[in-house]
C-alpha cells in the first residue's frame, strides 16, 4: 500500500491511540454504562484497525510506547487527590488505614489462595495479585513479582467494572449503611472505575472511594513485597 | 501558572523518584515515591495547588489512555491464557466480594472504635 511506510510509524500508532480513546469517552459519554468504558472502546477500535492493517500488536505497542512515559506523571498525580481530601483523610484516619489494609490483605491473599485451588502457573497468579488497586500501581507490582502485565491491566479493568455495576447490589447485601464505609468499600474493591459509581451514589462516597483508591494502591505496594 | 511550567514542576518530581527508586536497595515503585514527594511538597506549602493543578487534572482524567500500549498486549497473549479465561474470571468475581466485606466489616468496626462518628449511619438506609 502506498501510505505503508506512514502505518508503521510511532506517529501513526500514537494518533490512532488518541482517536480511538476519544471516540471511547464520546461513546461512553452518550450511553454513560460501564461496560462501554473508553479504555475498553479503544481496544477494540486499535484491534479492528491492528488487523485490517496487518499491523502486529507487538509492534503497535513499541510505536505508542511513549504514550506509556506518561503514566508516572499521571500516578504522581494520584497525590493532589490525597491532599485536596486531606481533611477527609484526617477525620476518618482509622476506617481509612484498617478499611483499606484489610481489604488489600484479603484480596492479596484471596488471589493467591484461589489461584492455587484451580492450579494457576505462577505467572498468571503474580498477574492477578494486584487487581484490586488502580491499573498504573496494578502494572508495577505486576512488573515486580514478574506477571503478565497485559494480563494484569484487564482484570484491573474488569474487576473496575464489576464494581461500577455490582457494588450497589453488595451494599444492600452487606447492609452497608454509612455512606463513609459505602466509599471506602467500593474504593479498595475495585479502584477508579467502581469510584465512578461511588461519586453517583453520594460525594462522600465519592470521596472516600477516592481516597481508598491511593490507600489500598500504597498498601498493596507495601504487602506485595513481602511476597 | 503556564502549563508548560507545571508539567515541567511534575516532570522533575516524577526524575527525581526515578533516582531515588534506582538507588533504593529493594524494588519500590517510583511512582509511590513520587506520589509522597508531590503530598509532602504541597502540605508543607513549598508550592501551592495550582501550581500542577492544569497538567494533574488533565493527566488524572484521562488516566486510562496511557494504558493502551500495555492494555493491546492482551491480543499477542490471548491464545496463551484462553483455556484460563473462565477461571480469571470467577477469581475476579470472588476476590472483589470478599475485598468489598472485608473493608466494610473493618471499617465498621473501626468507626465504632472512634466513636466520635456521629454524622452518618446509625442504622440509616442509603439506598
Amino acid at each position: 500500500m502506498f501510505f505503508d511506510a506512514v502505518l508503521h510509524t510511532p506517529f501513526f500508532a500514537i494518533t490512532l491511540s488518541v482517536v480511538a480513546f476519544s471516540a471511547g469517552c464520546i461513546i461512553n459519554k452518550r450511553f454513560r454504562s460501564p461496560i462501554l468504558n473508553p479504555l475498553v472502546i479503544a481496544l477494540i477500535i486499535i484491534a479492528l484497525i491492528l488487523s485490517l492493517s496487518g499491523i502486529s500488536p507487538a509492534e503497535f505497542s513499541e510505536n505508542a510506547d511513549a504514550i506509556s512515559l506518561l503514566l508516572l506523571p499521571a500516578t504522581v498525580s494520584l497525590a493532589l487527590l490525597i491532599y485536596r481530601k486531606r481533611a477527609l483523610l484526617k477525620k476518618y484516619l482509622l476506617p481509612v488505614i484498617a478499611g483499606c489494609l484489610c481489604a488489600s490483605l484479603s484480596s492479596v491473599f484471596s488471589v493467591i489462595i484461589l489461584c492455587k485451588i484451580f492450579s494457576l502457573d505462577e505467572k498468571l497468579t503474580a498477574s492477578l495479585i494486584p487487581k484490586s488497586v488502580t491499573t498504573p500501581i496494578a502494572m508495577e507490582i505486576c512488573g515486580n513479582l514478574s506477571g503478565i502485565v497485559p494480563v494484569t491491566v484487564a482484570a484491573v479493568i474488569f474487576t473496575g467494572i464489576l464494581g461500577a455495576l455490582f457494588s450497589p447490589l453488595l451494599i444492600r447485601i452487606f447492609k452497608v449503611n454509612d455512606p463513609v464505609i459505602q466509599g471506602l468499600a467500593i474504593g479498595s474493591s475495585s479502584h477508579a472505575i467502581g469510584t465512578s459509581k461511588a461519586v453517583e451514589l453520594g460525594e462522600i462516597q465519592g470521596a472516600m472511594s477516592g481516597i481508598a483508591i491511593c490507600i489500598s494502591g500504597i498498601l498493596t505496594v507495601l504487602i506485595s513485597m513481602f511476597l | 501558572m503556564y502549563v508548560m511550567i507545571q508539567f515541567a514542576t511534575l516532570l522533575c518530581i516524577c526524575l527525581l523518584s526515578e533516582v531515588i527508586s534506582s538507588l533504593l536497595p529493594f524494588a519500590f515503585p517510583a511512582s509511590i515515591i513520587g506520589m509522597f514527594i508531590l503530598l509532602a511538597l504541597l502540605l508543607l506549602k513549598i508550592f501551592p495547588e495550582k501550581q500542577i493543578d492544569r497538567v494533574s487534572t488533565f493527566l488524572l482524567g484521562n488516566m486510562s489512555f496511557f494504558f493502551i500500549p500495555a492494555a493491546i498486549g492482551i491480543l499477542d497473549i490471548y491464545g496463551d491464557i484462553k483455556p484460563y479465561i473462565l477461571t480469571i474470571i470467577l477469581i475476579c468475581v470472588i476476590t472483589f466480594i470478599i475485598a468489598f466485606a472485608v473493608c466494610s466489616l473493618t471499617a465498621a468496626i473501626a468507626l465504632k472504635i472512634m466513636g466520635s462518628h456521629s454524622k452518618n449511619g446509625g442504622g440509616r438506609d442509603v439506598l
